[in-house]
């Protein structure tokens, strides 16, 4: 039996409910610090169209059926934003996925963007591709998007390993403005001399309330502060505990 | 169908499937055998279907890329050659399995000769990408931060091969490799983990609906 | 500004006591701002500072179209109201000022206010429309002469602000600057010397604050007047006290009483003009009606003796008086245009001759523009000037009409010849000017033929636009103006016409593909010509039949290294040396083909050591590729060794899922054919080979979910290390031993005592690792003590 997994679940629920419930529609907005890595975020897309050009936003090779799925739909959550941001200028983006599963909520999404800005009839589904069911031959094909296409900003969000570094080198080798929110160490060591704007752990999964700025994003984070905090106190406990028992 | 209808099904379904599946992982085998059992029985379905839903998904994909770049040869635009390329290697690959099943000969054959070596080079290629970026770690990044990373990788590459005389090197990548390195990346994954749990239940209450649109 | 009516100081505005004298300064000088309290100018009709306005506006009294109070357009003179609307008017304003001091008397200064109007005019921001209308149009000298017009609107709260009081009335009046004796013209120098004052009961030719007193106009000196005046101008005469004024803004104010100058300071054109005191009508008519309803106030017959010669000409001997003098401009049609009989031509000197139609042509709703001075009726102009006939089609006696019920005596389009007037030189018209004059061919739709509304909220109106959506297609004008255009405006008229017939795409900006620089290529080639000799050459010079450097050794004993390394790959060793022949091990292959060069390595001497016990090895994936990669490996392990056998080894399939698939993959365990029954597998294992840490936890997970007290191994990458060491803590007991990356099965095998893969590929890992920091030494010295940076922000 899980008890531990169990408590904390139930915890997380009752922390998210009650901020959702208190916070979710009224009062004041939950503030949250700056993050570096979002702060210029949605203002690449307007200077990606100044220099003519699209955005291509890869989510990596995780699915919706498997532990990847919630990584997966971080990384959609910021192409909500980018691409209402990118429609808005008139760029059309391109988003790249390495499962099959998360293929037609990608499409959902870009679908909805355009439909929201009125621009329906601009909508091409051709914007969403598979590329490989493979880790390292999506992230081949992303790279070949990247250097082949006329992509002025590389945006990489979701589940990655150590093979994003093909992503980020073709970015590189154009020395395009790049962008990557990942929870993987290996991606993490991979990125870090490549791109300028790093988001790594779980600021992936507060990507959505940077880009979005939605209300109920910012309560949840408030609530994964509240863990955080519980957790290190427990950790702390735990290892005092464990340092005086002996 | 009224909108309350398509916005509360879609949540109601989504929320009932993750529960049982929840449960059926966490619930104690001594507490409630009876209903444990049966939601063993109702995960595992729901699994079964959600398997069946990403087999389905790859044809999704399948269709994806012969649209994509079949259009892309069809209109004779820029990469078409590759596209054309690519959709013909497919075809290739198709054949063997077909004909001669997964487990046959000339499947394990092509597997062997053509997509083993294939994916060896691209993981080779991956390697090429990290050694580079690593030579122009200082280009991008010109900060304390980055002096440390470079010292810390040469540390723990000499230090994972058994350099001869460089035994101390060894030690020292092995407390870099299980005390900093393991606690920064036990972090990373407890806070990704956090973060993955919040956006869970967030699926779960409600909150957050990927698969709405409203 | 404010001026004192004692000393003529001017005073700021607001102020309640000269500066100079202390005399109390008249309180209705300015406006107070309901909204903001500010105080602007009388005339103001919305406040300088806040913008509200200061005047409220008013609902019409009649339900009477609007059209018969539409705002006079184009003309420059204001509008007179009726003695009735005056009375009003001047009660609403009464009412608005605002007594500060609980001042109830509020002296008429509206002398004063002309000139602080005009005054204020200077400080104003804000253009008025009687600037914008006034301003270009020379006032006439004897215009200027009375003094700065002020002009305050009309309506009151609640009330209707009548249409007919005219923007211009709305708007404060410019101030009329004093002419300088040089501006003014010769013929009237000598009317009215410019430093005289306007006697105080002098009627005001706009009066927008009746009361105000307005300020004195000296009598001009005989001597000044111009000889061709003086000719009509009747001897002096008796101004009577109750001359009308030209226009009058507060009917309920009685008009301030001009004293009758005496003879000599009476100019002879005003004398002809004054008209007998018995013979003055209280209300004169107003040059400019504004509001129809009211009846046009009586004009005074001037005395047949001090009617000037040429007005005397015009107007009928037994006209003496006339109880309601025709309105200059009629915006009443309903109002009957009292008749003004036609002077006998022998009277009507020769200008005005030329004005006036003949007797028998005048219509009785002629109007005429009369001259500005007091006491004069408007007569009915018999015959037009040649200045004016040019303009106007000699069959119309009457102007065309500009609007209903209105006539000018010369119609808008005819382009007056008020150049060819006397005195004044006619405007050059430039020639793309000319171009552009309207033909008299072109027809134009005047108001009468516009369809009447029929239904709606502008019902009984003309000239609406019409209901039509918003989308129609586009008409196609005939262009009625032939105007002259240049070959560079077709051309670029036929450039237009080009682009917008092309279709509607979205221009795509030329991207500039960035291509790679040339020390990006040389980066490149130095990084992989580097790597390609380190591990090269380790691997390609004992082919060739050379010895390779040898960069590594291995360690032979593992157990007595005190390396935590070690330990775990000695506790996986003992794992699978406990087992026996038969048992059945059950091998997870986790990876795919990338993976697969390193974790072969890794795999092969665990499989080696598992043969060499006579195990089992049941192969699983949750991969599809897994299993691909798993035949492929242990059909090479098996044909290396002939004492290893096909029949050690089965596939047993692929089950996706992820940890659900590794769930029921451990549930549904079947003990293959020839393996031991589960009683008797005490000694299984599983080993998990993966690259990814996702795989390695299901297992283990799972394996624990189950109950499952059967010990985990596993064989992973060298990066999975952090994530693998947590599970192999001695306290955990979660993973019971693992070997990572090459240098561990190097190690392994080192252990055994064999030399396989993992140990001749050792050196060339080693090599590249040594290649590697080189490298990255090297760039760090680049770009730490030079080059910049790559990429332009």
């Amino acid at each position: 039996m899980h008890i531990e997994a169990i408590l904390l679940l139930t915890l997380s629920g009752l922390v998210l409910v009650a901020l959702l419930i208190l916070r979710g529609r009224r009062g004041p907005r939950p503030t949250i610090r700056p993050l570096p890595a979002f702060q210029d975020l949605r203002d690449e897309t307007g200077r990606t169209a100044e220099r003519g050009g699209t955005i291509h936003i890869a989510l990596g090779s995780g699915g919706l059926n498997g532990e990847d799925a919630v990584s997966s739909l971080a990384g959609l959550q910021m192409v909500e934003a980018l691409a209402g941001d990118a429609i808005s200028c008139s760029v059309q983006p391109i988003i790249t996925v390495g499962d099959p599963t998360l293929l037609p909520l990608a499409q959902d999404v870009l679908r909805r963007a355009y439909e929201r800005r009125g621009l329906t009839e601009r909508y091409n589904s051709d914007q969403v591709r598979f590329v490989a069911p493979s880790p390292v031959a999506y992230a081949a094909g992303a790279a070949n998007v990247v250097a082949a296409e006329d992509v002025t900003t590389n945006v990489m969000a979701g589940a990655f390993g150590a093979e994003v570094s093909l992503i980020a080198d073709a970015g590189a080798r154009r020395t395009l403005p790049q962008l990557a929110a990942v929870a993987a160490p290996c991606a993490i060591g991979a990125l870090y001399p490549t791109t300028d704007h790093l988001a790594v752990g779980e600021e992936l999964y507060a990507a959505g309330a940077y880009t979005t700025g939605e209300r109920h994003y910012l309560v949840s984070l408030v609530a994964q502060d509240v863990l955080r905090v519980v957790l290190v106190l427990a950790i702390l406990g735990a290892a005092v505990l464990a340092l005086v028992g002996g | 169908m009224s909108r309350l209808v398509k916005q509360w099904i879609p949540i109601l379904i989504a929320t009932i499937t993750g529960l049982v599946v929840l449960a059926g992982y966490l619930l104690p085998n001594q507490l409630l055998t009876y209903y444990r059992g049966r939601l063993t029985e109702w995960r595992d379905v729901l699994v079964e279907w959600a398997v069946i839903v990403a087999a389905f998904a790859f044809a999704l994909g399948l269709f994806n890329i012969l649209r994509v770049h079949g259009g892309r040869v069809v209109h004779l635009r820029k990469g078409w050659f590759y596209s054309l390329v690519l959709l013909l290697a497919a075809l290739v690959a198709w054949i063997p399995p077909v004909l001669y099943g997964p487990s046959g000969t000339q499947t394990q054959q092509m597997f062997d000769y053509v997509i083993g070596p294939l994916g060896a080079s691209l993981a080779a290629l991956v390697a090429f990408t990290l050694a580079l970026a690593a030579f122009r770690l200082l280009r991008a990044r010109r900060s304390t931060g980055a002096v440390f990373f470079i010292l810390i990788v040469a540390v723990v590459l000499l230090g994972s091969t058994p350099f001869i005389g460089m035994g101390w090197l060894a030690d020292a990548r092995d407390w870099i490799v299980n005390v900093p390195g393991m606690a920064g990346g036990r972090g990373l994954l407890l806070g990704a983990a956090l973060g993955t749990m919040i956006t869970a239940l967030r699926v779960f209450v409600g909150s957050d609906r990927p698969h709405s649109e409203f | 500004m404010i001026y004192c009516p004692k000393c003529g100081t001017a005073n700021r505005r607001g102020s309640r006591f000269c500066n100079e004298c202390g005399e109390p300064l008249p309180m209705g000088t300015a406006l107070r701002c309901p909204m903001c309290g500010a105080m602007n100018p009388v005339g103001n009709v919305y406040c300088d500072q806040c913008n509200a306005r200061l005047i409220p506006m008013t609902v019409p009294h009649s339900e009477e179209p609007e059209l018969e109070q539409t705002s006079i357009k184009g003309l420059s003179l204001p509008t007179i109201p009726l003695a009735e609307e005056r009375e009003q008017q001047v009660e609403d304003v009464t009412e608005r000022v605002e007594v500060e001091e609980g001042t109830e008397e509020i002296e008429e200064d509206w002398l004063a206010q002309l000139r602080a109007s005009g005054e204020e005019e200077e400080e104003e921001e804000k253009p008025d429309a009687i600037a914008e209308l006034t301003e270009p149009v020379e006032l006439p000298d004897w215009l200027r002469d009375m003094g700065p017009i002020s002009v305050e609107a009309k309506a009151t709260p609640g009330e209707e602000q009548p249409a007919t009081e005219t923007p211009l009335l709305e708007e404060e009046t410019p101030a009329m600057p004093t002419p300088t004796p040089s501006e003014i013209p010769g013929w009237l120098q000598g009317i009215a010397p410019p430093e005289a004052a306007v006697p105080e009961s002098a009627p005001p030719l706009i009066e927008a604050a009746p009361e105000e007193p307005a300020p004195e106009m000296p009598a001009p000196a005989p001597a000044e007047i111009p000889d061709w005046l003086q000719e009509i101008a009747p001897p002096a005469a008796e101004v009577s006290e109750a001359a009308p004024p030209l226009i009058e803004a507060a009917p309920e104010e009685p008009a301030p009483e001009m004293p009758a100058p005496a003879p000599a300071e009476i100019p002879d054109w005003l004398q002809e003009i004054a008209l007998p005191a018995a013979e003055v009508s209280e209300a004169a008519p107003p040059l400019i009606e504004a509001a129809p309803e009211e009846p046009a106030p009586e004009m005074p017959t001037p005395a047949p003796a001090k009617i000037p010669d040429w007005l005397r000409e015009i107007a009928p001997p037994e006209a003496a008086a006339l109880e309601t003098a025709p309105p200059l401009i009629e915006a009443a049609p309903e109002e009957p245009a009292p008749e003004m009989p036609a002077p006998a031509p022998a009277e009507i000197p020769d200008w005005l001759q030329e004005i006036a139609p003949p007797a028998a042509e005048v219509s009785e709703a002629a109007p005429l523009v009369s001259p500005p001075f007091v006491g004069t009726p408007p007569s009915t102009v018999t015959e037009v000037p040649e200045w004016l006939r040019e303009s106007t089609p000699a069959e119309e006696t009457a102007a065309a009409p500009i609007f209903e019920g209105v006539t000018l005596p010369f119609p808008p389009e005819s382009g007056i010849g008020v150049a060819e007037a006397e005195g004044l030189a006619q405007a050059e018209i430039p020639d793309w000017l000319e171009a552009l004059r309207p033909r008299p061919e072109a027809a134009e739709t005047t108001v009468e033929e516009e369809p009447v509304e029929t239904e709606g909220p502008l019902q009984g109106l003309r000239g609406v636009l019409p209901v039509a959506p918003v989308i129609e297609v586009t008409r196609v004008r005939e262009s009625t103006l032939p105007a002259e255009v240049s070959e560079a405006s077709l051309a670029r008229a036929q450039l237009l016409q080009s682009l917008l017939a092309q279709p509607a795409e979205m221009p795509q900006p030329e991207v500039r593909r960035q291509g790679i620089s040339t020390g990006e290529r040389i980066q490149r080639w130095l990084v992989a010509v580097v790597l390609l000799v380190a591990i090269g050459s380790i691997l390609i010079l004992p082919l060739v039949g050379f010895n390779a450097p040898t960069l590594t050794q291995p360690t032979t004993s593992p157990a007595a290294d005190g390396r935590i390394e070690f330990q775990h790959l000695m506790n996986l060793h003992s794992a699978v040396q406990s087992t026996s022949a038969g048992d059945t091990i059950l091998v997870a292959f986790e990876y795919g083909p990338p993976e697969a060069d390193e974790l072969n390595l890794v795999a092969e001497p665990i499989l080696r050591h598992l043969l060499d016990q006579g195990a089992h090895i049941s192969v699983v994936s949750t991969q599809p590729e897994g299993l691909a990669v798993a035949a492929g490996l242990l059909s090479d392990i098996v044909a290396s060794e002939e004492r290893y056998t096909e029949e050690q080894y089965t596939l047993v399939g692929y089950r996706s899922g992820d940890s659900t698939g590794v769930s029921q993959m451990l549930t549904n365990f079947d003990i293959p054919p020839g393996g031991k029954s589960e009683e008797d597998t005490r000694h299984r294992l599983i080993l998990v080979l993966t690259a990814q840490p996702a795989p390695l936890r299901w297992w283990i997970e799972q394996t624990r979910a189950l109950g499952d007290t059967h010990p985990v191994v596993a064989g992973v990458s060298a990066a999975l290390e952090p994530a693998v060491s947590p599970y192999l803590g001695a306290n955990t007991g979660q993973l019971k031993g693992a070997i990572k990356g090459l240098s561990g099965a190097a190690a392994y095998e080192a252990h055994r005592g064999l030399e396989g893969q993992a140990t001749q590929r050792i050196n060339a890992l080693a090599a590249g690792h040594a290649a590697v920091v080189g490298l990255m030494v090297l760039g760090a010295i680049i770009y730490a003590f030079g080059g910049s940076r790559g990429r332009k922000k």
